[in-house]
């Protein structure tokens, strides 16, 4: 079983919903990328399960690109949470 | 919230060059941005990928503007009539000066304060210009799918 450390989360702003229902897998550049809509206490997000070796903004990268051609072929809106320092506020 | 119905995630970009992954990188940061002022901005950088002298743009621009259809071509009709010849050379070099270069300087006149109704209503008007320019030159320019 991976390590939870091992996968990338990325949330997405819940200006969009674009599915309903179950998580789905999508394959994307020979990777597999797991849907999941939002629920009424998380945003919808993406993960990727990281290769060993690889680093987490690489893999974040891989991530926002599967979301960048959605957004494309969707014409439509999709927000990407960005973690930053907050000074100690969240 | 919007649903958007029959969100197949099948028939995605998956190989693309540099330039096609940096629109579309640009392009999702693009029509993300609640504020058109900084979309309009954010869309026009997406030219830039490969047409890098500003006069490559307006004459871009320019080239393409006939063949856009309606509603877009009637926001370039009207920019035709009022800000053509005088003190524009073309709509292109208007959208480059008066929105593009505008936005992106504070410097001096022409630029864009978001406080006047005059100028944020007409980049307001101007976006949908923009927004077909760039799906045309993603497609037509860079070679990605449409929609």
């Amino acid at each position: 079983m991976a390590h939870r450390d091992e996968w990338v989360v990325v949330a997405v702003e819940p200006a969009v919903q674009w599915q309903q229902g179950d998580e789905i897998t999508v394959s994307f550049r020979q990777r597999e990328m797991i849907v999941r809509p939002e629920t009424p206490e998380l945003w919808a997000d993406v993960s990727l399960l990281r290769l060993v070796g690889e680093e987490y903004f690489t893999a974040a990268t891989l991530v926002h690109r599967f979301l960048s051609a959605m957004a494309w072929k969707r014409k439509a809106a999709i927000r990407v949470d960005i973690p930053a320092a907050r000074n100690g506020r969240g | 919230m919007t649903v958007l119905p029959g969100f197949h995630l099948d028939g995605l970009v998956e190989l693309t060059t540099p330039e096609q992954e940096l629109a579309l990188a640009l392009y999702r940061e693009a029509i993300g941005i609640p504020d058109n002022t900084y979309k309009f901005l954010a869309l026009f950088r997406i030219l830039n990928i490969s047409l890098k002298a500003p006069q490559h743009q307006i004459e871009w621009i320019d080239n393409q503007l006939p063949t856009i259809q309606y509603p877009a071509a009637e926001r370039i009709a009207a920019l035709a009539r009022e800000v053509v010849p005088n003190p524009y050379s073309s709509v292109g070099a208007y959208l480059y000066a008066a929105g593009r270069s505008a936005l992106a300087h504070a410097f001096a006149p022409p630029f864009v304060d978001p406080d006047l109704m005059d100028d944020t209503y007409r980049i307001n008007r101007d976006l949908i210009v923009v927004e077909e320019l760039v799906d045309r030159y993603m497609t037509a320019a860079l070679g990605l799918p449409e929609h």
